[in-house]
């Protein structure tokens, strides 16, 4: 791959290129569906794209192939510089990364199992949830994926960078009916061996909610203090991540724009993108632009202390970049989070469990429903009324509105034990947010 | 040609032979060219191919599918022996009666023109669209717009001697504007798309687009929160069809319909709506977005009735659904490229218009919500629970129109909502979308007259 990447870039270069980079992702997968006892899909992918960003004249020019054979190569190149000449001048994009040696890493821990096991695997989750109560009438998604990806970096300075990752996740869901009453639930697991995967664990938490919520109605209308689950957390940060991005903050399109410095959650709320967090499952050595990463606090005791920066962004606000570049084969120069870490606070289980309040554990609608640039949200939420920790009636069928920047600066406790979510890219405490809007009946 | 006929021929001669009951070759060529301006510039101008070919293999109902970049003959060849020994399928030693692949006829779903133009005309569209957007208020803060064009070419051979092939052209813009006033901001958005070439940009009414964008993000940036509560809707025409595409079509795709996991799976026949509702899932209407001539498994495509009179008709089924549920084939086997296996997917999607006017709607509501424009939403096809945001809404007192609202979404669950749609207007409209589900991501069309929803939970402000 390093030959045909410096192949490429050559190839731009010598083409009239002052610049270039040049992002190549493989990837293989295999997935196995099974339903009704049987395996019902098998699907085998196996992927290669190359990218070619040039640079002409402080022009931006990109594009990309699916083939590399020397046809498809020099169309691409060529592509790439014709779209240059049409674009406007770019100040601020350049190839500047030039690392003193390569950066290599490769795909370790390799899953060994067999075919045969991961049907096995497949066909045992769907008959043991199926089991568990007679009321589960389908199992509408239920198999194991195996995937490895293998990503190439390499620029016209030199910088060569080399990342791969290699896991498993297997998935499963509950449908259930009583009459009219239907309930139903899905849950995941990530491992990097099939041998490491807690098949019991991914049934029972599927089916912990999804029996739960068969009797579940929904709460008055009002205001409720909640407790969000790490998923849903998760779920609620991605959708308003575009507050951290330098990118978004040039295009006046980041609400949080113009608030470096200023305080914008409560003074116990610090939050960390951490790409190499000794817990997560997935580790990012190297940003799209051969950047080696590290941590980055964005909030510290409720201040917001930086964005995400490329080298684009920080050439715009003349800082240094801060590794977040992010750039597949088929797209243009972006920034993005990897790992999310928010700090433990001081309070008890028992503390921030202690009165009335709703348990969320999942919700529907969170991209539709949150509109990044006013920081308004609103959507469907399931989960459970709880009052001092105990969970007194499942609940299903509600809304819940606020506004983002109001929900971080209306936290009213901490926790100081640390949860993940299942794909162990979050970490964060259990976090009580104030009186947010609920609709139910 | 994407691929010599007789390699085609040999690859599926293989799979037979190794016991395959039917082989498939989906081959795919699609060269996309995008554009992104913001802040006044070009931002960046992107160009690719993509290129591959997908095999699919049925043994009984076990489907087997696999992909690659190459159109190599022996490539092909392996990726066959691949998926067979996965499951040590021992060769069967049948042998493929001989196959004589003729060339499939069908109506072509006719195409705006593929009008070729320079990169410069395609740029100047765009940046009059930001002109006219900017122009219509200094509150405009900022104009984003994505321009995407692309062409699809796909071939298909089957081990039933079927050979299909069809070129599909794809156009569309998508504007944002952002409104600002002091620390406050809101968004405005339009995106329409059209199967067809340049020319639709040259027909389509930019100042409309331009009006459309800009008045949305100004009349969300006054707007109050919306008072949560079950309450009467009035939702508009076009985009507000999302709604019935995730809350009603999602559930009569035999994806979910084989599996039992539709609530509407045994609903055939059945009063399943209000019988003010009728709703269609037509794949050729000219030039539409979702329109295909054939679908991605060589069927000519076809119209569709879903619910007629409230009453549940027909469902939609590609081959797989067929085999697995017997509900009749409607050419809607779909899929976002060669590296997706087929699935039943819609097409243009819409309730089909009826009588009432939007006046006659807003006055038999009385108080409630007017929803102008819609966002997006999901369902769960299980237990048919949706949810949608609104884009732009208005709270309606006595009949009138009174101030907008923001932070709106609607939830419910789809077989309830079907039985309160209670008046349907005659003001019929499409609007181009994308739909995300198993088989990727495809270009599909929402619709929908006006229609009036006796009562729904809106989520928003205590």
């Amino acid at each position: 791959m390093k030959n045909l990447i410096q192949k490429t870039i050559d190839r731009a270069m010598n083409s009239g290129a002052d610049a270039c980079d040049v992002i190549i992702s493989n990837g293989d997968s295999m997935n196995f569906s099974a339903q009704d006892a049987k395996l019902e899909k098998f699907k085998v992918a196996k992927t290669s794209v190359l990218g070619i960003r040039v640079i002409k004249n402080k022009k931006i020019g990109l594009s990309y192939s699916e083939s590399f054979d020397e046809d498809a190569i020099n169309f691409a190149v060529k592509s790439s510089l014709e779209n240059a000449d049409y674009s406007d001048v770019n100040e601020f994009e350049s190839i500047q990364v030039k690392n003193a040696s390569d950066f290599v890493k490769k795909s370790t821990d390799k899953d060994m199992s067999s075919t045969e096991e991961k049907i096995e695997f497949a066909l045992k989750l769907e008959s043991e949830i199926r089991k568990r109560d007679p009321r589960i009438t389908a199992v509408p998604y239920n198999g194991l994926s195996v995937a490895e990806s293998q990503s190439y970096y390499m620029n016209s300075l030199g910088t060569y960078t080399e990342e791969g990752e290699s896991y498993l996740s297997g998935y499963t869901s509950a449908l259930l009916k009583e009459g009219d009453i239907t309930s139903m639930h899905y849950s995941s697991m990530q491992e990097r061996s099939l041998a490491k995967m807690d098949l019991n664990k991914c049934i029972e938490e599927t089916l912990e909610h999804a029996v739960n919520w068969m009797n579940a109605k929904p709460v008055a209308t009002g205001k409720y203090d909640v407790v969000f689950d790490t998923e849903v957390l998760s779920e609620i940060l991605g959708a308003f991540s575009s507050c951290f991005s330098a990118k978004e903050a040039i295009e006046k399109t980041n609400p949080w724009e113009n608030k470096l410095n200023q305080t914008v959650a409560d003074a116990r709320f610090t939050m960390i993108d951490s790409p190499l967090y000794a817990d997560a499952f997935f580790k990012q050595h190297v940003d799209s632009e051969g950047v080696l990463k590290k941590d980055l606090t964005l909030i510290d005791n409720g201040v917001l202390k930086s964005f995400f920066h490329n080298t684009a962004t920080a050439n715009y606000y003349k800082t240094t970049t801060t590794g977040h570049a992010a750039r597949g084969a088929k797209s243009a120069l972006g920034v993005s989070g990897s790992n999310w870490l928010i700090k433990p606070g001081t309070s008890s289980r028992d503390e921030v469990t202690d009165g009335t309040y709703l348990e969320v554990v999942d919700v529907m609608g969170i991209g539709p429903g949150s509109d990044s640039v006013s920081g308004e949200f609103s959507f469907g939420a399931s989960g459970y009324l709880c009052k001092n920790g105990k969970r007194i009636q499942p609940v299903k069928g509600i809304t819940i509105a606020g506004n983002f920047n109001k929900l971080l600066t209306g936290i009213k406790c901490m926790g100081r034990d640390l949860q993940h979510n299942h794909s162990r890219g979050m970490f964060a405490p259990l976090i009580k947010f104030s009186e947010l809007s609920v609709a139910g009946k | 040609m994407l691929i010599q006929k007789e390699t085609a021929h040999d690859v599926i001669a293989y799979a037979v032979s190794l016991g395959a009951d039917f082989c498939e070759l989906f081959i795919e060529k699609t060269s996309i060219q995008s554009i992104f301006y913001t802040s006044k510039k070009i931002k960046d101008i992107s160009s690719g191919i993509d290129s591959g070919i997908g095999v699919r293999l049925i043994y009984g109902d076990l489907a087997l599918y696999a992909y690659s970049n190459s159109n190599k003959k022996e490539d092909l060849m392996d990726m066959v022996k691949k998926l067979a020994s996965q499951f040590s399928i021992k060769s069967s030693h049948k042998n493929l009666a001989a196959l004589n692949f003729t060339p499939l006829q069908y109506k072509m779903i006719s195409a705006l023109p593929n009008k070729d133009v320079l990169l410069t005309e395609k740029i100047e569209a765009l940046k009059k669209l930001d002109t006219l957007t900017r122009g219509h208020s200094p509150l405009i803060s900022q104009v984003s717009i994505r321009f995407l064009q692309k062409e699809q070419n796909i071939e298909i051979y089957n081990s039933e001697g079927l050979h299909a092939s069809e070129t599909r052209p794809y156009i569309r813009i998508y504007s944002e504007a952002v409104a600002q006033d002091g620390t406050e901001q809101a968004t405005g958005s339009v995106s329409p798309g059209r199967r067809g070439g340049f020319n639709f940009i040259e027909t389509l009414n930019l100042q409309e687009a331009a009006e459309t964008a800009a008045k949305q993000a100004l009349v969300v940036l006054k707007a109050k929160p919306c008072p949560a509560g079950v309450m009467p809707v009035v939702i508009e025409n076009g985009f507000g069809g999302v709604i019935f595409h995730e809350a009603c079509g999602h559930l009569l795709e035999t994806t979910s319909v084989e599996k039992k996991s539709s609530v509407l799976w045994d609903k055939k026949g059945e009063m399943i709506a209000h019988s003010a509702v009728s709703a269609v899932d037509d794949g050729t209407n000219e030039n539409m977005w979702g329109s295909l001539s054939i679908d991605d498994e060589g069927m000519p495509t076809q119209r569709t009735q879903l619910i007629k009179n409230g009453i549940l008709e027909n469902f939609i089924c590609d081959k797989i659904g067929n085999m697995k549920t017997g509900h009749a084939r409607t050419g809607s086997g779909r899929r976002q490229s060669y590296r997706f296996a087929p699935a039943s997917r819609m097409r243009n999607t819409f309730i089909d218009k009826g009588t009432s006017t939007l006046d006659d709607m807003m006055q038999s509501m009385g108080d409630g919500l007017y929803c102008a424009a819609m966002g997006g939403g999901s369902v769960n096809p299980g237990t048919g629970e949706f949810n949608f945001s609104v884009n732009e809404g208005y709270l309606v007192k006595n009949g009138k129109i009174q101030n907008a609202i923001k932070g709106a979404t609607l939830i419910g669950k789809g077989a309830d909502i079907l039985h309160k749609i209670s008046m349907v207007g005659n003001n019929l409209e499409l609007a181009a979308g994308m739909c995300g589900s198993v088989s990727g991501s495809i270009p599909t069309t929402v619709g929908q007259p006006a229609l009036k929803v006796d009562d729904i939970l809106v989520g928003g402000q205590v």
